[in-house]
């Protein structure tokens, strides 16, 4: 959908247009269902903050500006809050997760993201590009781990990694739905890849 | 640092970050990036070991259970989340509910026993005319104690 003709459902919305209002829905539902449902472990609240995130769409659709970003960048964004709310949340029900101790380890993984150019540092990492067929037809067991690991990453970490590999969002986009910079958001995607192979490597 | 060393050190990092995919590296630096890693073996190896990580990261699939046709019929039919406005009224009712109940009733039934005390004090009992009773009444009650 382009840039244009998404201002003008959402311009509709807002003056109560349902059937723009099913268009826009229907374009990005899934996106922001799937985005919830990776960054929280409770699919029926991950469900639920999704229809949040669209009801919003429909009664505050006025505070979107297409000038500055996408639609769905917006929508994400709005997602992202009511995740980080529920996170916070738990994490105060929940005194101390097994993410939390993922956290406390980020000051080693800093170290990992410096640049080195060393060949050496790269023939250690534990995915060799020899395994790249190998990953490709993974099991249920290498998957369910890789999902395990994925989840046990710093929510930081974790949302910045999700909402550039799996929806797709430009560096930029992502900065503006966590609301950092674009080189915070560098720098927190290569703390995720880095703590996502050592966690893959624990569980090998 | 030479223009080639910061550019390999660049094209090192973005590879960490961003992955092995070209299309995720930033648009401005994609081409110099791609220039860098033809001219150096490093470069590509390490671009190998991050396309194994991307492949993994691929495999992790979520599909979407909620029906776009559904969410939509429901939102326009039944928007339960409230307005601003509607939750700025509700939370001054509570807060004057708060209110209510944390002085007012107290502060009304204090003054309400009070004035019943005072009624009751001024209409039902008479004032001693004749205070020599009552005060050889304390004086007996003080010479006891003593």
């Amino acid at each position: 959908m382009k840039a244009g003709e998404e201002a003008q459902l959402v311009a509709l919305v807002t003056q109560g247009d349902s059937r723009a209002f099913a268009e826009l829905v229907q374009h990005h539902l899934p996106a922001i269902e799937t985005y919830a449902r990776r960054i929280l472990v409770d699919e029926s609240l991950a469900q639920d903050i999704a229809q949040d995130t669209l009801l919003v769409l429909w009664q505050r659709s006025a505070e979107f500006q297409p000038e500055k970003a996408r639609l769905t960048t917006w929508l994400h964004r709005v997602a992202h809050n009511r995740c980080i709310d529920f996170l916070r949340r738990q994490k105060r029900e929940t005194p101390i997760a097994s993410h939390e101790i993922v956290a406390r380890q980020e000051g080693t993984a800093n170290t990992v993201c410096q640049v080195s150019g060393e060949v050496s540092e790269i023939a250690s990492l534990p995915l060799q590009a020899s395994a790249i067929s190998e990953a490709s037809s993974a099991s249920d067991a290498r998957i369910s781990s890789l999902d395990a690991a994925l989840r046990q990453l710093p929510e930081s970490q974790r949302t910045a990694l999700v909402l550039t590999y799996y929806q797709n969002l430009s560096n930029r986009e992502v900065a503006t739905v966590i609301n950092a910079s674009t080189r915070a958001v560098e720098s927190l995607l290569c703390r995720a890849r880095s703590n996502l192979k050592k966690q893959l490597e624990s569980q090998q | 640092m030479s223009p080639e060393q910061k550019l390999y050190e660049r094209a090192f990092e973005i590879i960490e970050a961003y992955g092995a995919d070209r299309a995720r590296w930033p648009e401005q630096e994609r081409s110099a990036i791609e220039q860098a890693i033809v001219k150096s073996p490093k470069l590509q190896a390490h671009l190998q070991v991050h396309a194994a990580l991307d492949a993994s990261l691929k495999s992790l699939e979520v599909r979407p259970r909620l029906s776009p046709e559904i969410v939509a019929q429901q939102i326009v039919a039944h928007p339960q989340r409230i307005t601003r406005a509607q939750w700025l009224q509700l939370q001054l009712e509570g807060l004057t509910e708060w209110i209510a109940a944390a002085f007012w009733k107290p502060v009304f039934a204090a003054s309400f026993v009070f004035l019943i005390g005072v009624g009751a004090g001024t209409v039902a009992l008479e004032p001693v005319e004749d205070w020599s009773q009552a005060e050889h009444l304390s004086f007996a009650l003080i010479g006891e104690e003593q």
